[in-house]
């Protein structure tokens, strides 16, 4: 079986009973950290911060306490430490940084490493257009400014677009990934953060520009958003979306399938708050993972995933993915 | 009643929200009825986003609208000697303790505090027995537990605990709510409910005071 042609017939929209494979849908993955390639830009822009509150490269206020158990850079926006102050004039004080000059001998030499027939290279790029917005201001103000202050928001998403395909095109000239895991919630476990009709004025032109370059430069685009995205699936497939890592099981995941033609591989559907407890047992970790198989994978465009890529009790990951590949495989014996 | 108001409110027009409760107030309209017509609207929103029709921005600007109305009509109210109005009830609200996410928090005591409750905001990571004595000191019908993570599911049952510890959980009824929250969760951390979002947060508050 060689994982990748497998995984990239069923983003094709192939049945995976034709295609031999239903598995945990990071398996084509080398597990490096977060199963991505870590490149230096992510590290420089983001990891490198932590503490109680930090100033990042933005002027932004972050904490990350991994002794406490943040499980990653969390934005801390207030009153007092926002950076943009007045959205009217947000180009006063939203100062680009320019990237610097980095070593990428290290995530190349990871990259080189990777068997590229049969697995694959992904690069991460965290913080999307509206993630990068609500660590410049309150969420709230974020929120708002949507609709009292939309030009100035469009201005803002095109010129943070503009960094962001800087950042894409440093990131495709080093690294030559196959895939880029490209960072955006766009809503909360039930519904998005704005009305499709905000999320098509504001963040779709900009995400079609920024995914149609990774495109152009021949690399796959897998937007991560653990949310729930009903009513933006048709905009996924026109902004050139390949996958949709982090899908909830709170969308309706078959009818997105009706809506997309099975045009963006959906990747996760496990319950997070069924499994991801200090006392969950392995029957129930397993059922959770059956349950996900037998219900989404059916006519494919679905493979898998915990949608936030790892769950916090950490005995709960590894039983997950050993039951994707366990019954997956069991179900497609079923489907013959 | 204003139907001009409630239209204005519920189309997001703030600025001619604004206008047209200034245009009432110097007509002489009575305050109370602005108020009213501010609260139709936002029921309306409110109904609009448990039918998927709308979304949290519009609850916050909603708010925000009744609030700066709310600011033009509390001195006329005044004057008038009707005083303020009473409070629906108390909630003590709180991202329990490891959990430092506040923007599900924020957002719920805002649409609590315009919606008419008076809402205690122990802010984030709060300690267990922060929530007690909250409780003790304050006396709400309402405990708001919200929390991102999953690893705030122990948190939330360790509080509901406190309570029951305490001598204090059957004054009280506990409501949850956040990221990685639902009904199981609730009943894992013997909650009384779960709510999925500021406004199910709302409506389970009113519901357990007994208001409309």
């Amino acid at each position: 079986m060689n994982l990748r042609k497998a995984f990239l017939d069923i983003m094709k929209g192939e049945d995976p009973v034709k295609v031999g494979w239903m598995g945990y849908g990071f398996a084509p993955f080398p597990q490096s950290m977060f199963h991505v390639v870590l490149d230096p830009i992510s590290f420089w822009d983001i990891l490198q911060f932590s503490g109680e509150a930090a100033i990042d490269n933005w002027g932004g206020t972050i904490r990350y306490l991994p002794e406490k158990g943040d499980p990653g850079v969390i934005p801390i926006s207030n009153d007092e430490n926002k950076v943009i102050k007045d959205m009217e004039k947000w180009r006063d004080y939203v100062h680009f940084p320019e990237i610097p000059s980095l070593d990428w001998t290290e995530a190349k030499k990871q990259a080189d490493a990777i068997d590229r027939e049969t697995t694959f290279v992904m690069v991460p790029s965290f913080r999307g257009l509206f993630e990068r917005a609500h660590c410049l201001m309150p969420f709230e103000e974020v929120l708002t400014s949507l609709y009292e202050y939309p030009d100035e928001m469009d201005e803002f998403f095109a010129a943070y677009a503009e960094w962001k395909i800087k950042v894409f095109e440093q990131l495709i000239d080093n690294l030559n990934p196959d895939i880029i895991h490209s960072h955006d919630d766009w809503g909360s476990r039930t519904t998005l953060f704005m009305s499709p009709v905000k999320f098509r004025e504001l963040l779709k032109p900009h995400y079609t520009k920024m995914y149609e370059y990774i495109h152009k430069r021949g690399v796959l685009v897998q937007h991560h958003s653990d949310t729930n995205c009903m009513g933006i699936e048709t905009d996924m497939v026109d902004m050139g979306i390949d996958m949709w890592q982090g899908v909830m099981p709170t969308n309706d995941i078959q009818q997105i399938k009706k809506n997309t033609g099975g045009k963006v591989l959906m990747i996760g559907g496990i319950e997070q708050t069924l499994i991801d407890k200090a006392d969950a047992t392995e029957d129930v970790i397993r059922g959770e993972v059956r349950r996900v198989i037998d219900e989404y994978a059916p006519g494919g465009s679905f493979l898998p995933c915990i949608p936030s890529l790892e769950c916090i009790n950490t005995h709960v990951t590894p039983i997950a993915i050993d039951e994707m590949n366990r019954y997956g495989a069991e179900w497609l014996k079923k489907q013959k | 009643m204003s139907q001009e108001l409630i239209d204005a409110v519920v189309d997001m027009r703030e600025e001619d929200a604004e206008r047209i409760a200034d245009e009432l107030l110097e007509s002489g309209a009575d305050p109370l009825s602005l108020l009213e017509d501010c609260r139709t609207a936002l029921g309306i929103i409110g109904d609009k986003f448990a039918a998927g029709e709308c979304f949290v921005p519009e609850l916050i600007l909603g708010g925000e609208m009744l609030r700066a109305i709310g600011a033009k009509v509390k001195p006329r109210i005044a004057a008038s000697g009707e005083g303020a109005q009473k409070k629906l009830g108390k909630v003590v609200f709180g991202t329990v303790e490891g959990d430092i996410h506040d923007i599900a928090k924020d957002i719920v005591v805002f649409m609590l505090d315009i919606n008419g409750f008076e809402v205690i905001d122990l802010g984030i990571d709060v300690p267990v027995n922060k929530f007690v004595e909250a409780v003790r000191e304050h006396k709400p019908q309402v405990v708001g537990l919200s929390g991102f993570l999953t690893l705030a599911y122990d948190p939330m049952k360790n509080t509901v605990q406190a309570l029951v510890d305490a001598g204090l959980r059957d004054g009280v009824k506990v409501m949850i709510g956040g990221g990685q929250m639902d009904d199981q969760v609730a009943a894992y951390a013997k909650a009384d409910a779960y709510g999925k979002d500021a406004m199910a947060a709302v409506n389970l508050s009113k519901g357990w005071v007994g208001a409309k």
